[in-house]
């Protein structure tokens, strides 16, 4: 089965009969430049010109492409990646360490910038409060000064109803050598 | 269970529930098989709104939403056996031009080789910022319990406004999760990833698709030599195009951001919505896509809601003129299910009041200018493609149309138009936004001009390809080529004439040799 096929019949002048389909990219009838008409070889040079144009602007373009996607097997970006990889799984270490995935967290910390670190490190499996008030455990991160932390920090647990008489403990299971945060991956 | 092994289950499963709904859309084509775990995200994302709207569990609305939808399709080939993908037309490949099927399966094999050498990026264990503390870490959420569910979107202890952003990606990565066992980060950047790829792929095949086209026209009168030129063309374009896009959407594109897949998404809408004819099976590539797209980021949403009016809009406007009296209804219809189907998210949020969507504010009018500077200013360096596509597109328009027109590829203006609605579209919220512009530019604008970049680079690739045919439409008598300019444009516009699919599903009469040669019987 096929499509019925339907032409322009009108000769120069006349008017196509109804329900002819509509040409949106132009017009007959029209002046040369109107109808996408031009003689041979202005066709060809012109198409010519805009094939080269074309190629050689995708053709740069894709090199440079391809120099990006190389760059990001750089040996400085595996190096960047697979420290910020292992900084957040440091950190979801020492998490669990102190909590159980049914036990309601809340997140607090003096700044944003830790606020952020704790969301990306437990943020998919925790379960959050409703309100700070109300939950099971309060999570932070604390800056200390020798061994034990990720980078320099370890998250500390403070529990609303003390746990074998223990109200505050610090995440153990996972150490990470380094001081601050990693360098941030592109925004 | 390892990533790779995993990758593959989440992918299967992914590819599984968008399977008949693919088929049933777009018929066999060689772009089926990226749409298809792009269908089954649609899917994915559907079922996390109906989860946030109603309640139960993430993975009873996925299972139940594909077994319905795969149950609606085989009631529709039930109804209409001639739209089922195997019910080919008898004698049909016998019909196509020599190097028809070759250069399709030559182009789909070399946008994958070139986008599994793209997909090295992927042994780098990046996991962009966002992706971390927002596409994946919502992931987990909707594993969650309802209520608890709701409590992580609405509670403002926990900050982020941007948890209310649509949920394809994290519905795609939950999916994963859930089916394989294994909750890794990386998991879901990798899958992704591939979504992004997937979304690429069938962009970067429209090129191929536009090559055949006007090769299929030329062929019975300008020679099979010359007609087979815009095919190769089309080729290569498509293969540059791949690695073009990875290079404008590094490192984006493999560490589990959403800014690559709804920018490609959008491309291939423009590609197969607004430059390939309106037939059945490129406007279920569009549903998907703008679906894709319309789902997946706020931006996404915003130039989705744009192309679902353009795309209505050119399949109104190109309708026979007593088939839009008697069916101008489609368009819309289709259109408003469209635009109904994308907005349910961010609607569903309001309802709900998630953070970050209660407080729509705007900047002062009286800044919009000077915000308006820096816009066009932060977004210039990302947009340079305009220096080459803007001429090429003028020469082209002036020199070239009709050429276009004989290739079959419809107006140029539609594409520019595309362009204009994702620059609009977020040019327009940077402008009118409260954010303080210069730190909101300097975080997003080289994400958010990914889709008019884009879409710049396929104008040009376009272009490439098209006026690879001008030699051969250069070869045609004046009569023929009197002949095949006005037929073919007609054909070229033809919305919705009830093209069969082909058994190749191109639904593309076009494509056969003898099109033009049938012209004569016409008159």
């Amino acid at each position: 089965m096929t499509r019925p096929l339907v032409g322009r019949l009108e000769a120069p002048g006349t008017q196509p009969p109804a329900g002819m389909p509509r040409v949106a990219s132009g017009t007959v009838n029209r002046k040369p430049w109107e109808r996408g008409r031009a003689s041979r070889t202005t066709t060809v040079v012109a198409g010519l010109i805009v094939v080269v144009a074309a190629v050689v602007g995708l053709g740069a373009q894709a090199v440079s492409g391809a120099h990006t996607v190389n760059a990001q097997r750089q040996p400085a970006t595996v190096r960047n990646a697979t420290i910020d990889d292992e900084y957040y799984q440091c950190l979801d270490t020492q998490a669990r360490s102190l909590i159980s995935p049914n036990q309601s967290v809340a997140i607090y910390t003096p700044n944003l910038a830790d606020f952020i670190s704790l969301l990306k490190a437990i943020g998919s499996w925790v379960t959050f409060a409703d309100a700070s008030s109300s939950a099971d455990v309060q999570l932070s991160l604390r800056t200390i000064s020798g061994s034990g932390g990720c980078r320099g920090s370890v998250v500390v647990a403070d529990f609303a109803v003390p746990q074998q008489g223990v109200s505050q403990r610090v995440g153990t299971g996972a150490s990470m050598p380094g001081h601050g945060p990693p360098p941030a991956p592109p925004l | 269970m390892t990533t790779v092994s995993a990758t593959l289950v989440a992918m299967m499963v992914l590819g599984a529930a968008g399977l008949l709904p693919t088929l049933a859309l777009v018929g066999r084509r060689w772009i089926t098989f990226p749409l298809v775990p792009l269908a089954g995200a649609v899917i994915a994302a559907v079922a996390a709104t109906g989860f946030v709207a109603v309640g139960g569990t993430f993975m009873v609305w996925f299972v139940a939403l594909a077994a319905v939808v795969a149950v609606a399709t085989g009631l529709v080939w039930l109804r209409w056996p001639d739209r089922r993908p195997w019910a080919t037309e008898p004698g049909s490949g016998t019909r196509f031009i020599p190097g028809y099927r070759p250069f399709g399966a030559l182009g789909a094999l070399g946008i994958v080789a070139a986008c599994a050498w793209c997909l090295r990026d992927l042994s780098t264990p990046t996991v962009g910022f966002d992706a971390r503390a927002l596409w994946l870490t919502r992931a987990g959420w909707l594993l969650h319990s309802h209520q608890q569910l709701l409590i992580t979107l609405r509670s403002p202890a926990l900050v982020l406004g941007q948890s209310a952003y649509p949920p394809l990606v994290s519905a795609s990565t939950a999916v994963s999760w859930s089916v394989t066992g294994n909750h890794s980060l990386r998991l879901g950047v990798v899958v992704t990833a591939l979504l992004n790829t997937c979304g690429l792929a069938v962009a970067a095949y429209a090129l191929v698709e536009c090559g055949r086209r006007a090769a299929g026209r030329l062929a019975a009168s300008a020679g099979r030599a010359w007609s087979a030129v815009p095919m190769a063309m089309g080729v290569v374009a498509a293969v540059l195009l791949v690695f073009i896009a990875f290079g404008i959407t590094e490192p984006f594109m493999t560490n589990g951001y959403a800014d690559p897949l709804w920018s490609l998404a959008a491309l291939g809408a423009v590609a197969y919505g607004l430059q390939m004819r309106t037939g059945r099976s490129e406007q279920g590539v569009v549903l998907v896509l703008l679906l894709v797209a319309g789902m997946s980021k706020d931006e996404g949403v915003v130039t989705a809601g744009a192309l679902i009016v353009l795309v209505a809009l050119r399949w109104l406007v190109t309708m026979p003129t007593d088939r839009r009296r008697m069916l101008w209804w489609r368009p819309v219809l289709v259109g408003a299910v469209e635009l109904a189907a994308v907005a349910a998210w961010p609607a569903l949020m309001r309802l709900i009041h998630a953070r970050g969507q209660t407080s729509g504010t705007f900047s002062p009018a009286g800044d919009w200018v000077s915000r308006a500077h820096a816009t066009a200013d932060g977004m210039a360096p990302y947009l340079h493609v305009l220096v080459l596509a803007a001429p090429v597109a003028v020469v082209g328009g002036l020199l070239l149309s009709g050429v276009r027109r004989r290739s079959g590829v419809a107006n140029d203006g539609w594409g520019w138009a595309g362009l204009a609605c994702g620059l609009v579209a977020v040019g327009g919220a940077l402008v009118v936004g409260s954010s303080g512009i210069a730190a909101w530019l300097l975080t997003t604008v080289h994400r958010v001009t990914e889709f008019p970049a884009l879409t710049g680079w396929w104008i040009v690739a376009t272009w490439a390809v098209v006026a690879c045919a001008s030699p051969a439409i250069a070869r045609l008598e004046p009569e023929a080529q009197d002949r095949d300019g006005t037929e073919m444009a007609s054909a070229a516009n033809e919305p919705d004439a009830g093209g069969s699919v082909a058994a190749d599903g191109t639904a593309d009469d076009a494509a056969r040799p003898d099109s033009a040669a049938r012209v004569p019987e016409m008159r």
